[in-house]
């Protein structure tokens, strides 16, 4: 708290600054360079060096010198800091929270206890770890907590490494929390008004933010690249206040974050079984030898014969390829089949529109890079993998990929092929994990 | 930049130095890019550019100017120094003091730096205007916002402007009037890339 000083900093600026780590000369929009001056010289806003022998914001020690200049490549995208940037953080009062209103949804008994254990962990201040198959409802046991945090008045991030799922999350939370200030961050998104208390963001967002939030909730915990950027993993904990719980969220658990769990005596829960009750579709194989080759000139006859039985059903289908190059060789040959078949990637702006184009039934069916193996839900879509043996395919990702199917409760089961040019152990894996959690009682 | 570059500048691959005895012998400048990366950059049709202006180019600009990526001046550093090394007395575009301020660097002296080119900087420029944000009518217009370096003496001598990109040329034409009217002998003209006009 600071004494009054003659000087009370205009409330726009602490709604920005409250809990951000944000590059001096990138003014906000709405705020000038003059109010920003007057509220370092009152103490309201400190200054830091961006980068030393280490970047402030990320946390990245290979640090790059020309001329006097140091500067951090890590996090560039962000928008570069050199030794002579300045990060600011807010010292003024913390903003308070008092609007709140929840639409309680209805939860499954096993939802409801999951959601019970999510909550005393946080009455604990104790991290937790929810790993439930795909299309248990996740998302819904997360409400619970929360609405928990957010009635106390408390900050809650919830970060997951894909753009996709940040959309796809956005829209629920802003329906379960009407009347909690929620802002959506992901790269390109536009300044949005008021103080956040919740925030649905990209894990890379989070560089922005210094000891910010009471609760960080991570969904897709171990997907790319969260996993394999120790800078990122960083920015979840710099963005938490040090004491704040964190909730791992994830169908798939790594072996590092169950034992980092066990180690650390984080709160677990476990649920088998998908929301509306049916078991979780297997995947079966095809062997599909040399469709890279084939490929090149016709499409593989079972590939084909499978998408035209899609097409003949008016089923809506996903078919994943382990690169773009290959699924651009493979378009044409689809879109002789149906005009309305179309592929996404990664670099691909029109992406969100495709997947919905794809639930609107105006598209038949899409080709797709592992972009979409998470967080995406599509009534009654069928999925087949193209190089299921392919490094990429870890089985993670495919069990991911084979839970986008039946997730609705109107059609729980579907196909989940995985075409391939021999059986690898991930593919393996994934279906005896499938098999085992189907067996588990509950 | 004193660190060794030991990966792709752009994908972050781990490079593979190729030992040779020309490289030895002739201490060639080291690859910083991947096989992959390098490949996305197309050659240039023209003499008088390296590679085409194309979506990896694109990219690779906004990465080195606009968000200041400075390493990546050492991207085609060999390319650049087997075009530029021997011949003409090399003269960069300049930067207005205002924008290198703005930059921290001046990138088309960079990428010479960083090719062991040497240069001299005989021309400065007096108009803080930047071609890319003027329609193709303004640029052609324009009056010249390049002036030569005070106490240069460039009357009978042979020259080869360089800079990053050329797009309609404005630029290159402006800078070598303003040595022609000077009394340079030629004025030959070099970009690392060209767009392609279609």
């Amino acid at each position: 708290m600071k004494r009054y000083r003659g000087y009370i900093p205009p409330a726009k600026l602490r709604d920005f600054y409250a809990g951000r780590l944000w590059d001096e000369a990138r003014l906000p929009e709405g705020i000038t360079q003059e109010e920003v001056a007057r509220a370092k010289r009152a103490g309201y806003l400190q200054a830091h060096v961006a980068v030393d022998e280490r970047c402030m914001r990320c946390g990245n020690t290979h640090i790059i010198a020309y001329d006097s200049y140091l500067y951090c490549r890590h996090c560039l995208t962000m928008g570069r800091l050199t030794n002579q940037t300045t990060l600011l953080t807010w010292q003024g009062q913390r903003p308070r929270f008092m609007r709140f209103s929840y639409n309680e949804s209805s939860l499954s008994e096993a939802q409801a206890s999951v959601s019970a254990a999510l909550i005393a962990s946080l009455q604990q201040k104790r991290s937790h770890l929810l790993d439930a198959v795909c299309g248990a409802g996740k998302t819904e046991m997360l409400f619970g907590a929360i609405a928990y945090a957010l009635k106390r008045g408390l900050r809650v991030a919830v970060a997951t490494p894909r753009a996709d799922v940040v959309r796809e999350l956005a829209p629920r939370l802003r329906h379960v929390f009407p009347s909690t200030c929620m802002h959506v961050l992901y790269g390109g998104v536009e300044k949005q008004a008021g103080c956040p208390q919740l925030i649905v963001a990209t894990t890379h967002q989070l560089y922005h933010f210094y000891e910010a939030f009471d609760v960080m909730i991570v969904d897709e915990a171990d997907a790319f690249p969260y996993t394999y950027d120790e800078a990122l993993q960083r920015a979840v904990y710099q963005a938490k206040k040090p004491q704040a719980p964190i909730i791992f969220v994830t169908a798939t658990p790594s072996k590092t974050l169950v034992a980092e769990a066990r180690r650390n005596h984080y709160g677990h829960s476990s649920v088998w079984r998908r929301y509306h009750g049916f078991l979780l579709p297997e995947p079966r194989y095809s062997a599909l030898f040399h469709y890279a080759k084939t490929l090149k000139k016709r499409l593989p006859k079972k590939l084909k014969d499978w998408t035209l039985e899609r097409l003949k059903r008016n089923e809506p289908f996903l078919i994943f390829f382990p690169t773009k190059k290959l699924m651009h060789q493979a378009l044409p040959y689809f879109t002789a089949l149906d005009a309305r078949i179309m592929s996404v990637h990664a670099e691909d702006e029109a992406r969100a529109e495709k997947v919905q184009s794809l639930r609107d039934e105006t598209c038949k069916g899409l080709l797709t890079t592992t972009i979409l193996e998470r967080g995406v839900t599509i009534k009654n879509v069928q999925v087949a993998v193209v190089g299921a043996e392919a490094a990429i395919f870890e089985a993670s990702a495919l069990i991911q990929i084979s839970g986008r199917v039946g997730r609705n409760a109107n059609y729980p089961n579907g196909d989940v092929v995985f075409f391939h040019h021999g059986i690898t152990k991930a593919m393996d894996e994934a279906r005896a994990t499938i098999r085992k959690q189907n067996e588990v009682k509950q | 930049m004193k660190q060794p570059i030991t990966h792709c500048v752009l994908c972050g691959v781990a490079l593979t130095p190729v030992r040779s005895f020309s490289r030895l012998l002739l201490r060639t400048l080291p690859d910083v890019l991947c096989a992959t990366c390098h490949a996305t950059f197309e050659p240039a049709a023209s003499k008088e550019a390296i590679f085409t202006y194309n979506e990896a180019m694109q990219a690779w600009l906004n990465q080195y100017k606009i968000l200041g990526d400075v390493l990546l001046a050492y991207s085609f550093a060999k390319e650049l120094h087997a075009a530029l090394a021997k011949g003409d007395i090399v003269v960069p575009i300049p930067l207005h003091p205002n924008k290198l301020a703005q930059r921290t660097f001046s990138q088309v002296a960079l990428l010479l730096d960083c090719a062991e080119v040497p240069y001299v900087h005989y021309l400065q420029k007096v108009q803080d205007v930047t071609q890319g944000l003027r329609t193709r009518t303004e640029r052609v217009a324009s009056t010249n916002p390049f002036a030569v370096a005070p106490n240069a003496d460039v009357s009978g001598k042979c020259f080869v402007v360089f800079d990053d990109i050329k797009t309609t040329g404005t630029t290159l034409q402006q800078a070598r009037a303003c040595l022609a009217e000077a009394g340079a002998k030629s004025v030959k003209t070099f970009t690392l890339c060209a767009s392609e006009i279609k």
